[in-house]
């Protein structure tokens, strides 16, 4: 019998597809001898295995041991091959951004119903990561803490764990605190009742002042009321304190108000305007504006928010936040419309 | 049954109820618009009142997702069934 020229090669690249085959195959779950045969011949062709199937079957597993050090157990329970490591296949390298985006995938299988099988899939992915990949993986064990969204200067880890434990146990703090009023930190004593974080990804203590020294470092408008967010990459980390002093059963100070505004059909003739506050209900008229009723205890806050629509909102109650739109419309005036007037007046 | 064991809804006042929605309405409402939830107010209300005790403690926006995000699934799992 004369062999063909070449043919030693196409049957050794044969048997490494059907290898590798194998390898892809168990990959996506446990299979059965017969159910794996089948599968490689489906892909393959018939030919893909010679007369003595279990035979070749067999030795191919053995090769995948012996020359990738691949982990392919059988399960005599369930009648399947189950592969528990790609040893020298795992060929996924990942750069550490990614690595941390898989970590947060992973995490979050953690957190969420089975139903939404993220676990499955990232255990999958981490299948594929040679060994030192998968141990940086298990490196960045607190990635989903220092992830900041668009936060530019994450508070520290100290700061954190303290407010947490004191929001959880119910105990003042004092703290040094950089406010927008000067440059020079000024010691608070506060109730934290609180985390929020805004969309922009800036983190805020939610809490009330129970003291602040020196006393000029509030902000005047700031006076009458405890109730006070905090920056939390404005706290100066080496300086805070959890105290012993328990908070009151109930928080003092919030003021409940209800707000007011009209939009204009420019926004509201869709019928399919936001929610941004508490108790939001929407009246829409025929002219396609719409009456906005909701309540609130924030009033900085609430201007902020109703500012994203400019001139086609109106705000009617209640007075206090009327009046800190006038302070806004003379702000902007002042900026945009002043030299405007002269120019006029000049003109004249 | 200890005060934690009660719904937080039942255990704080009106008005710290209304502070705590308001804390976290505009994130949830862009989550809510970034990922086609479509939930009107008072679903998104139910949703911070439910998430609140461990959104309450969360201390960067990816922690807050995935609070918001796992207690969304349970919402739409609670009303599906």
């Amino acid at each position: 019998m004369t062999r063909r020229p070449g043919g030693a090669k196409r049957s050794s690249w044969h048997t490494y597809r059907r290898r590798m085959t194998i390898v892809r195959l168990l990959l996506r779950h446990a299979r059965s001898r017969d159910d794996l045969i089948k599968a490689v011949r489906m892909e393959l062709g018939e030919e893909a295995y010679p007369e003595a199937q279990e035979a070749a079957f067999k030795h191919d597993l053995d090769k995948l041991k012996e020359e990738y050090n691949c982990q392919i157990v059988f399960k005599r329970k369930e009648g399947v091959y189950e592969l528990q490591d790609l040893g020298e296949l795992a060929l996924l390298d990942l750069s550490d951004t990614v690595l941390d985006a898989l970590k947060i995938i992973e995490q979050l299988g953690k957190l969420l119903p089975g139903s939404i099988n993220l676990s499955i899939f990232a255990d999958q992915i981490i299948r594929l990561l040679p060994p030192s990949r998968r141990d940086a993986l298990l490196d960045r064990s607190s990635v989903l803490i220092k992830t900041q969204g668009q936060s530019h200067s994450p508070p520290e880890p100290s700061v954190i764990d303290k407010i947490r434990r004191a929001i959880r146990q119910r105990q003042e703090l004092e703290f040094d605190y950089t406010g927008l009023n000067s440059d020079e930190p000024a010691h608070y004593r506060v109730q934290p009742y609180g985390i929020l974080i805004r969309p922009e990804g800036h983190i805020y203590l939610d809490a009330n002042r129970v003291s602040v020294t020196p006393s000029h470092a509030l902000p005047k408008t700031r006076n009458l009321s405890p109730v006070q967010e905090f920056r939390l990459d404005r706290i100066v980390a080496d300086s805070i304190r959890m105290l012993p002093n328990k908070l009151p059963a109930e928080r003092v100070g919030l003021q409940k108000y209800r707000i007011k505004y009209k939009l204009s059909k420019e926004v509201a003739r869709r019928r399919d305007v936001a929610s941004y506050f508490p108790e939001t209900v929407f009246d829409y008229h025929s002219d396609g504006s719409a009456t906005v009723t909701a309540t609130v205890t924030n009033l900085w806050q609430t201007r902020q928010v109703l500012l994203r629509y400019g001139h086609v909102c109106t705000v009617l109650e209640p007075p206090e936040l009327v009046e800190m739109f006038r302070e806004t419309a003379r702000g902007l005036h002042d900026i945009y419309l002043a030299g405007e007037q002269t120019e006029r007046s000049l003109g004249e | 049954m200890s005060a934690s064991r009660i719904p937080l809804k039942k255990r704080i006042s009106p008005e710290e109820r209304i502070r705590l929605i308001e804390n976290w309405f505009p994130l949830v409402q862009s989550t809510n618009e970034l990922l086609g939830w479509n939930l009107d107010g008072s679903k998104l209300e139910e949703l911070i009142l439910e998430s609140a005790p461990h959104l309450r403690c969360c201390c960067s926006p990816i922690e807050a997702y995935t609070v918001l995000i796992s207690y969304y699934v349970q919402l739409t799992q609670k009303s599906d069934s």
